[in-house]
């Protein structure tokens, strides 16, 4: 959706067309393995997500890793969020974690997928604040936000993006930033109520590694022009993306940092055989 | 080859099928594995229970044979020039695949009629069509297909 | 509310967006009816077209292709017995074998009329009850589905005319099929044999198009007609039609109509199971089951008003909730939502002069179908007089596209290939391809209506408890027994009858 966003102003910026296919598959497996397969020339480019790209090859062959992409920048940087059913009967935060310990296993909380975003953050909070849910994955985030808003699982560990259009049936505890979001400053972090899991979902924009570093520095200045106009800006805002730009350069040393301590995680947790 | 022994035929098939599925699972971690083993299970079953009936079927169905009207090398013909013809796509690209594919079934099927009309409507059909799916696919639709060293 | 109804009314009225809407519609139908196009790509084709458009035009052009592309799929069933898209299944049944009795007409008018009237009574309920109804659809959790999918899968005693153990087979191996790829429980991927374009297991649409229409076309080549099937011009068959269907197939319509509203309400259920069930429920109760899949009128106004019904249905959680209730809904969304427009109850408050234009147009456009679809009807039918192996060719040639399409991927291609050589012989021996498709599309909504229920389960407890005291599941569970007990009772009950008769 948000790369629809880009197809809107990408004129302004580029002289020829833009045509966005679509790969569905696999989280976005199939797209990813494409990209990273398709020919250095310049003129495939395919949205990339984080930390799926680096997880994703934990749990299956996929025919990419991190290294297969040259990255031209980040857009979007989405953080998990905390949120129950408005009528649920846990009150907060800590109400939630104290029956979690309590009674271990006994919680439920909808991811989407395996190996996910939503996955990562949830065994992180589970590691940092000694708990265990039992995770039910869901295949996309309509069906995980149907199931919490149907009191079928008693909180989810979604993202902003996924929540906004539903906040009028759910009660957020937290986010997990740095500091406030801009977008939702009213939603404490949850660094601030005494639990460090800062993580996010990013996406960016890639081409195949491999591709000539002029055409790469073409696209990077390209983008960065694109992000920064004003009408873009005030779009992603009115979908609920919550946009952040970042450098290639930059997007690639955070992610492959990113990518060590998520493989430890899962490892600790035994989910990678 | 008669119904009956079709039947026993497919339940090798199908069971030869099943093992290689069973044997695949046990890599599966529990409690994972539930799912997909009752699956291979229910599948067996059902394998069994083929077999058993195929024993008891009344004699005019079993002796039916399926196969007798067909006109197999017709058939032959049709299965493996599709077989080639998508092979081919990747390494000589879709349309001009397709072209030919069109043009020598049509023409092969229809008789192989030596008569310049009939090579000609063939050819020029399958010409016609194909540029017309081009024009819906590739430029209205924007669907690519596969280039190989044509179009 | 009404006075938005009705600006509502005059706003898709105007002479653009009634133009647009046959332009969609006409689009829409030509998607369907071409094997290997789906509803989904179509809507998706056109969403950046909307982005120049004003809103309303925008979603009205969308429905219009969503409604045409879903009726579309009926005329391929009906002519080359090749479903056009997936929902279209069913109507393959019963189509097809009118189309070799020389009836294609009355077959492809029931097909069209009855489309048209699911199309208007699905809507109804997007009208009236949208948010009653959505927040119904939210009660269904995992169990639901996974019963759901159970019951689904009864179907298959109905769709095996004859040989039950061999539809069971074909639908047991449509169920392993399934599990290829990767397994939503744990994320690793299983049965894929190390090769990686298995990964995302047998896609649908391609493995369809390769049981249907490739061994379609090894069907054709294997016998002497030079046609694909006599086609005799039914002089007067639209008032014949309209009169058969409003006095003896009154029933079936409203009931299909009913069971495709329901079913397209359910988030990821859709239109492709609503016509099977409704498909089932005829048959259950119809006077003269026997006829249902030999080409009886009934099965294809079962098939295809359920169907359309689900196009409108699928949206009310949509609109509702934000939730798309299919695959094409999940497209519209992102329409709505490059537009600005948030789903939710501001929709129908803020917007709710375009969400009204939206839903009326709906209306309009079901009753313009009737139309489109005739010119079209008129213009397909034509495929009868072209000689089978041109039919062939072309059918193949499109088999190969429209697989390709899909994710522009050649190994579906060859799903659909090594699917048509197998579905061919299957086919001779008397396993039909529909119970394998029924199980490849429950499989997964099954397995991970299990698993999930499973986790949840565990954690509150009882697993047993979940999965067989909540009401809606009990209800499920319950139709499930009867649809595998009742063709067992009438058989019984028809052998008694036949004894008394020949004893006295």
């Amino acid at each position: 959706m948000q790369l629809r966003l880009v197809q809107k102003y990408w004129r302004e910026v580029f002289p020829n067309n833009l045509i966005i296919v679509h790969r569905p598959g696999a989280g976005g497996e199939v797209g990813f393995r494409e990209l990273a397969r398709s020919a250095p020339d310049g003129y495939t480019l395919g949205g990339v997500n984080m930390p799926h790209i680096y997880l994703q090859p934990l749990a299956r062959n996929t025919g990419f890793t991190l290294d297969s992409f040259a990255y031209i920048c980040q857009m979007v940087d989405d953080p998990q969020v905390i949120a129950v059913q408005k009528d649920s009967p846990i009150r907060d935060l800590a109400d939630l974690i104290s029956r979690a310990q309590a009674n271990p296993g006994r919680l439920t909380v909808g991811n989407v997928g395996t190996f996910t975003g939503h996955h990562e953050t949830t065994l992180l909070f589970q590691h940092v604040t000694n708990t265990r849910f039992t995770v039910i994955p869901y295949v996309g985030a309509a069906d995980q936000l149907a199931a919490v808003r149907g009191r079928h699982v008693d909180f989810i560990i979604s993202n902003l993006s996924d929540v906004t259009p539903h906040l009028a049936d759910l009660r957020v505890f937290a986010i997990s930033t740095e500091t406030r979001h801009r977008m939702q400053p009213t939603w404490p972090t949850l660094k601030e109520l005494g639990i460090p899991v800062v993580t996010s979902i990013t996406r960016g924009v890639a081409a195949p590694a491999g591709i000539d570093p002029a055409i790469l520095r073409y696209y990077r200045e390209g983008f960065a022009r694109l992000s920064a106009i004003p009408a873009y800006k005030a779009d992603m805002d009115r979908i609920g993306q919550s946009f952040a730009y970042l450098s290639g350069e930059d997007y690639e040393a955070n992610s492959k940092e990113a990518a060590v301590r998520g493989e430890n995680l899962f490892r600790r947790f035994g989910l990678i055989r | 080859m008669s119904m009956r022994q079709i039947n026993f035929l497919i339940a090798a098939v199908l069971g030869l099928v099943i093992m290689i599925f069973y044997l695949a699972s046990r890599d599966i971690t529990p409690p994972s594995h539930v799912y997909p083993l009752t699956i291979i299970y229910l599948l067996g079953f059902l394998v069994v229970a083929m077999l058993v009936i195929n024993l008891f079927i009344p004699g005019a169905a079993a002796t039916v044979k399926p196969f007798a009207n067909t006109k197999k090398l017709r058939l032959m013909g049709v299965a493996v020039s599709s077989v080639v013809y998508i092979v081919s796509i990747q390494q000589l690209g879709f349309y001009f695949t397709s072209v030919i594919f069109l043009f020598l079934f049509t023409w092969i099927l229809g008789g192989r009629s030596k008569k310049a009309r009939d090579i000609l409507t063939s050819a020029g059909v399958s010409l016609a069509v194909m540029i017309l799916i081009y024009l819906g696919f590739n430029l209205f639709l924007k669907v690519p297909t596969p280039a190989g060293i044509f179009i | 509310m009404w006075t938005d109804v009705l600006a509502g009314l005059v706003n898709a009225l105007t002479p653009v967006n009634l133009l647009i809407m046959s332009l969609a519609l006409a689009g829409g139908i030509i998607i369907g009816t071409l094997p290997g196009l789906t509803a989904t790509m179509g809507v998706a084709l056109l969403v950046p077209l909307t982005f120049a458009m004003e809103p309303a035009t925008g979603l009205l052009m969308l429905g219009a292709m969503y409604c045409g592309a879903i009726y579309g799929g009926a005329n391929s069933a009906i002519l080359i017995n090749v479903p056009g898209t997936p929902a279209a299944v069913c109507t393959t049944f019963d189509g097809y074998p009118l189309t070799q009795k020389g009836k294609a007409d009355s077959a492809l008018f029931t097909a069209l009329f009855t489309s048209v009237i699911g199309g208007i009574i699905g809507t109804i309920p997007l009208l009236l009850f949208t948010k009653p109804l959505a927040m119904a659809a939210l009660k269904f959790g995992p169990p639901e589905y996974f019963w759901l999918a159970i019951f689904g899968l009864t179907i298959i005693s109905a769709l095996s005319s004859g040989n039950l153990i061999k539809g069971l087979l074909g639908g047991t191996l449509g169920l392993l099929l399934a599990t290829i790829g990767i397994d939503p429980s744990t994320g690793l991927s299983r049965f894929t044999f190390g090769s990686e374009h298995l990964v995302a297991g047998i896609t649908l649409v391609p493995a369809m198009i390769g049981f249907f229409s490739m061994s379609m076309v090894l069907g054709l080549m294997d016998n002497d007609q030079t046609y694909v099937a006599k086609y005799e011009r039914e002089p007067g068959v639209i008032p014949r039609i309209i009169g058969q269907m409003l006095r003896h197939t009154k029933m079936v319509i409203f009931r299909s109509s009913i069971i495709g509203t329901i079913v397209g309400i359910l988030p990821g259920a859709g239109g492709n199971i609503a016509s099977f069930i409704a498909y089932n429920e005829t048959k259950r109760f119809s006077k003269q089951a026997d006829q249902l899949g030999k080409g009886s009128l009934e099965g294809i106004a079962a098939s295809e008003s359920a169907n359309n019904a689900t196009v409108s249905s699928s949206l009310i959680p949509l609109l509702a909730l934000g939730i798309p209730g299919s695959p094409v809904a999940a497209v519209l969304l992102g329409g709505l939502l490059v537009h600005g427009l948030l789903p939710g109850p501001r929709l129908f408050t803020e917007s709710a002069v375009v969400t009204y234009t939206f839903i009326v147009g709906l209306f309009v456009a079901n009753i313009l179908m009737l139309f489109v679809g005739y010119a079209g009807m008129k213009l397909f039918v034509r495929v009868l007089s072209v000689p089978n192996y041109y039919v062939a060719g072309v059918v193949m040639v499109l088999s190969v596209i429209g697989s390709y399409a899909i994710r522009n991927d050649m190994v579906d291609v060859y799903i659909m290939l090594i699917a048509g050589l197998i579905g061919y012989v299957f086919n001779k021996v008397d396993i039909q391809p529909g119970p394998i498709v029924l199980g490849l599309i429950l499989g997964t909504i099954a397995e991970i209506g299990f698993f999930q229920s499973w986790l949840i389960g565990q954690a509150q407890g009882s697993i047993w408890a979940l999965f067989f005291t909540r009401p809606i599941s009990v209800v499920l569970i319950l139709m499930t027994l009867i649809s595998i007990i009742s063709p067992i009772i009438a058989d019984w009950k028809k052998n008694k009858t036949e004894k008394d008769g020949t004893a006295a």
